[in-house]
């Protein structure tokens, strides 16, 4: 799973669009299934062909708990969200539910 | 760092203001506070004493995640590095890039001109700080992926300090992969998964594994740039909070090419190190100021200072920027000076050379040697001077290199192969600025596909190091060049395309399509002389009036009294603006004459003398629009969007929904019937955007944009339709109908609602919303019910409304608040009011508790309310302008403090009713996108 940097903003722009949708190609290139979500829709990574599964949800731990609850993925990539994905990230990972899922 | 042998700024981390205070006095002013877990440096900044400490450590603890900020030794003047580094399972570790910032410390890096590989370093000095960053990937522990560490060095002593780190990619690993050609993010993918640096092969050579660092045989210069003139209140100085919206990055054989080429990259209306007369027309006492003080037009200063005469080290004490910069800037004023001695009959061919290798374009020339550009260009062309293009390789030509990513300069040899195949050349929308951002980017990435899928070789060309359309892997050529009328049309010479697609990159493309045109150049899709009608008010009233479209009253006045008279006819509010300026830049609502009276006498000084529009004003109408496809026979509409703010509020600041949610049949189907209209009459082929007003039932056409919009992707992803790609096809050839789709418009699944995000904690200024835009971005929130999607979509863009809670109303006279409160009031809100808006209140028997104005003497008043975190919903509807009123301050603090606020009715309405159906039902479901399907039944 991957957590896109949701909108536009000063300092976070479309720089992790492109980190966003080289890391779900790379991904499917080796094999794994991806789970990406981010809130804006003016992104590549969003487009259906990118992951297997888009989620344009709110960028909140409540909301990806959710996510997480369905997908059940294996691991999830924190890096290339920008500094929203990754503190996301590490406030997921402080949560119970999130135990067994490794943080990469 | 200390455990690693390596020294970084004395530092404290704080958590009040008080300890913010003990902490500097121990360093010692000035000190720079850094507020922790934030990006760009929100809530930041110097302070020099202990009064600016205060101000500064309070906002930074603010805008903490956690509260806290950190209080830092300040290294103003301090020359600034970063270098990228990446390391795997394994533990080999490589660099793939170091830059240079070419403003000093201080400066945010996102806010600095930044320089690849650096310049300046001893060799001595580079491998102690590659050394010193080995040794910190390691000792933090970053298993495997990519880091960006930042480095300080003292100008005299050398001495170095470590300064940030961050373990993600970022900003400056897009930069260093459209840099070298090595894609960060993509091998830091492979590296988490469990692959090692020598295990993945190197995309461009194929030959060499990852594990081999980049070697660059050129200068890469990215200059950031700023949207002061939207934010006129803005303080327009740099420092450690990022203030950028976007960058424009170039690729030269020497660092004044890069320079000067990056510098019209930004397309700021200079064609390389161009000034201003204002700021040639400045003392030396002024210049030495700005140049003290670090402004946005900086560079433009120093080149005065130079022509004025200032030395390399007087300037470089001022500004602290490195004399090896300083001394490149000097070249180009010298050569410029060499320039102006010539005519271009008598221009030498070695000057000519040698100027066009220092990145001097045509147009710079022509304006130098006073000539026209189109004669510069056919005397070069007749000198045989033309550009070269070379190759990103990532290994300087030691290997052979296997992906086409390109830079043109001034030299011999050529390595662009051109192919047989049919080519299609899409042009990019350059660098992020308000009103022209990633849509687009979106967007050509789409038209690049699109191409490819129908057969034909897609060349991009763009210049912001940010985006996907930039990355060598989507497109077949990339042209890394500046989006002007000389690159272009050289790319287009060399490659000799089928057509140029100039739909997708927002304005960029459109205002050099003309001229492209001219020079033949074949622009595909939509015919010139129809972009002029839609552009162009005068003819677009005079079109409008021909096949009877309804557009609100107008006229344009060449001077005051033709405005005065036609604002009588057509009777107040009126919407004013400049002929010929698009994007709503400069357009102003005027509710009455004394206003115009004002506003015309800076009108007519300001505005070049060219004439002024005059619209009435829809007050009270909604705003919708439509995003379409046309192929000359079948109009496919991707959806109908409802504006959420009513008519006056720029479209790209507006929220909106789709489907409409209170539009009847019969309006949607005049907007049908209008937009099938002006496709047929102007001959659209491929995306257009119409944006109308409605009211009693009237549709009224606002505007045509001749173009993709920027809600495009927001529909494709609505909708489940890749538009972009669609339209694509379309401009290519192809018909809907064969793709499968009938006149009408797409099936909406669940309600989409877009919100936009606006940059107002940043920015200095008052947060009204009006007919210029001001937002950087959009997030969408989807579901079955209106009012949910509406609560997603606002949650998404960091306005989380609240469900219970106290909410504070303040509304001018003229606008009944008791819809409103008795909403509020049902849903069990304490109410909270102005004195004038609480008496309103009242009269509809609602209970509510007036809070004193910041006016009123008494205490406490509505900003300790506020400060006190006593307020969750602030509802402010502007009474007067400047920042001395009540409301402008009302609204600072809304986001100071970081309170949801609202600033119009219908939003207003709006969320309270989506707090109700939270009320009702709080638990939101998320789904999955569907997946398009091209076959099933899509249009209704």
């Amino acid at each position: 799973m991957l957590i896109g940097s949701g909108p536009i903003i000063i300092g976070q722009a479309c720089e992790f669009d492109y980190s966003g949708s080289q890391a779900c190609k790379a991904l499917r290139e080796e094999g794994f299934k991806t789970i990406l979500v981010n809130s804006n829709p003016a992104t590549i990574q969003t487009d259906p062909e990118m992951a297997d599964r888009i989620y344009i949800e709110p960028l909140t731990a409540e909301i990806l708990e959710k996510i997480i609850a369905k997908e059940k993925p294996d691991a999830l990539l924190s890096t290339m969200g920008g500094q929203t994905g990754l503190n996301l990230a590490v406030e997921l990972t402080e949560k119970e539910f999130s135990k067994n899922i490794r943080l990469s | 760092m200390e455990k690693i042998g390596l020294k970084s700024p004395v530092s404290k981390e704080v958590y009040l203001v008080k300890e913010a205070l003990k902490v500097a006095k121990e360093i010692g002013y000035p000190v720079i506070v850094r507020p922790a877990y934030t990006l760009g440096g929100t809530g930041g900044g110097a302070a020099f004493n202990q009064k600016e400490l205060e101000e500064t450590a309070y906002r930074g603890i603010k805008s903490s995640r956690i509260g806290q900020v950190l209080i830092e030794q300040s290294l103003i003047g301090w020359k600034e590095y970063e270098l990228e580094v990446m390391r795997d399972l394994k533990d080999n570790v490589v660099v793939i890039c170091s830059i240079e910032n070419f403003d000093p410390m201080g400066i945010h890096t996102g806010d600095s001109i930044t320089v690849a590989p650096a310049q300046t370093l001893t060799d001595r000095e580079y491998q102690t700080m590659r050394d010193a960053s080995i040794k910190i990937i390691r000792e933090i522990g970053v298993e495997t992926g990519g880091s960006n560490i930042q480095f300080a060095i003292h100008p005299k002593t050398g001495e170095m300090l470590v300064i940030e780190m961050n373990p993600r990619v970022s900003r400056s690993s897009a930069l260093a992969s459209k840099a070298t050609g090595f894609p960060i993010a993509k091998i830091a993918t492979k590296l988490a998964v469990g692959l090692t640096l020598d295990e993945i092969p190197n995309d461009i050579t194929k030959k060499t594994p990852a594990s081999f660092e980049p070697t660059i045989d050129y200068v890469v210069v990215k200059i950031p740039r700023w949207a002061f003139e939207k934010f006129p209140k803005a303080d327009k100085l740099l420092t450690t909070q990022m203030k950028s919206v976007g960058e424009a990055m170039a690729i030269g054989r020497n660092f004044e090419e890069a320079f000067q080429k990056a510098i019209r990259s930004l397309e700021i209306g200079r064609f390389g190190l161009e000034t201003s007369q204002k700021e040639e027309g400045c003392s030396l006492k002024e210049i030495r100021q700005v140049l003290k003080t670090p402004h946005f037009k900086r560079i433009f200063f120093i080149k005065t200072a130079f022509k004025k005469g200032m030395s390399v080290k007087e300037i470089a004490d001022l500004t602290k920027i490195d004399p090896w910069f300083l001394e490149k800037m000097k070249n180009i004023v010298e050569m410029e000076k060499k320039i102006k001695k010539y005519s271009l009959k008598t221009f030498p061919k070695n000057l000519f050379f040698e100027a066009k290798t220092m990145g001097f374009s045509d147009k710079q020339l022509s304006n130098l040697l006073k000539e026209d550009e189109l004669r510069v260009r056919k005397e070069r062309k007749a000198k045989r001077i033309n550009p070269v293009y070379k190759l990103v390789d990532t290994c300087g030509a030691e290997f052979e290199a296997q992906t086409p990513y390109f830079y043109s300069t001034y030299e011999r040899e050529d390595e662009v192969k051109v192919g047989s195949k049919k080519k299609i050349m899409i042009i990019g929308s350059g660098p992020n600025r308000i009103g022209q951002g990633i849509e687009f980017d979106y967007c050509c990435v789409h038209a690049a596909l699109s191409a490819k899928e129908e057969g034909y070789e897609a060349i991009m060309v763009n210049s912001n190091p940010e985006t996907v359309s930039t990355d060598y892997e989507i497109v077949d050529k990339l042209y890394f060049e500046p989006l002007t009328f000389e690159d272009i049309l050289n790319i287009a010479e060399k490659e000799k395309p089928k057509g140029v697609i100039i739909q997708f990159g927002g304005q960029t493309p459109i205002n050099l399509c003309r001229d492209l045109e001219k020079n033949g150049v074949r622009i595909l899709g939509i015919p010139t002389w129809a972009i002029d009608i839609a552009e162009d008010r005068d003819k677009f009233y005079k079109f409008a009036e021909r096949f009877k479209i309804l557009m609100p009253e107008h006229g344009i006045a060449h001077n005051q009294k033709q405005a005065l008279k036609i604002a009588k006819k057509i009777g107040y509010p009126i919407i004013i603006r400049p002929s010929y300026v698009l994007g709503g830049a400069k357009m102003e609502i005027i509710y009455q004459e004394k206003d115009l009276m004002e506003k015309l006498g800076e009108a007519f000084g300001l505005w070049d003398g060219k004439p002024v529009l005059i619209d009435k004003f829809l007050d009270n109408a909604k705003e919708t629009e439509i995003d379409a496809i046309f192929d000359g026979k079948t109009l496919l509409v991707g959806g109908v969007m409802e504006h959420i703010e009513e008519a006056g509020v720029h479209s790209g600041d507006a929220a909106c929904v789709t489907p409409p949610y209170s539009l009847k049949n019969k309006e949607v189907a005049k907007m049908l019937e209008y937009a099938e209209k002006i496709a047929k009459q102007l001959k659209i082929i491929g995306a257009f955007n119409i944006q109308f007003a409605v009211r009693n039932g009237d549709v009224y056409i606002l505007e045509v944009n001749p173009r993709a919009s920027r809600t495009l992707p927001y529909l494709s992803k609505a909708t489940g339709f890749p538009l972009a790609k669609i339209a694509t096809k379309v401009i290519l050839g192809r018909k809907l109908k064969e793709m499968g789709f009938k006149q009408g418009i797409l099936k909406v699944p669940k309600f989409a609602v877009k919100e936009v995000v606006l940059p107002f904690d940043k920015l200095e200024g008052d947060i009204i919303l009006g007919p210029e835009m001001k937002s950087t971005g959009e997030v969408m929130g989807i579901d079955e019910k209106f009012e949910n999607a509406f609560y997603k979509a606002e949650l998404a863009a960091g306005n989380k409304l609240p469900l219970k809670g106290n909410v504070f109303i303040s509304i001018r006279e003229d606008i009944d608040p008791r819809e409103l409160a008795n909403l509020f009031h049902s849903n069990r809100f304490k109410l909270f009011a102005t004195r004038g808006t609480a008496g309103r209140i009242r009269a509809a028997k609602i209970p509510v508790k007036i809070v004193p104005k910041v006016s009123e003497p008494e205490k406490p008043n509505i900003l300790d309310y506020i400060s006190e975190k006593k307020i969750d919903l602030i509802i402010n509807l502007a009474s007067g302008k400047g920042t001395k009123t009540d409301g402008y301050r009302i609204r600072r603090a809304a986001i100071d403090y970081k309170i949801p606020y609202i600033t119009t009715i219908p939003p207003a309405l709006a969320a309270v009713k989506a707090i109700s159906s939270q009320l009702k039902n709080s638990n939101l479901k998320v789904h999955p996108l569907r997946k398009s399907n091209y076959n099933k039944n899509m249009t209704k």
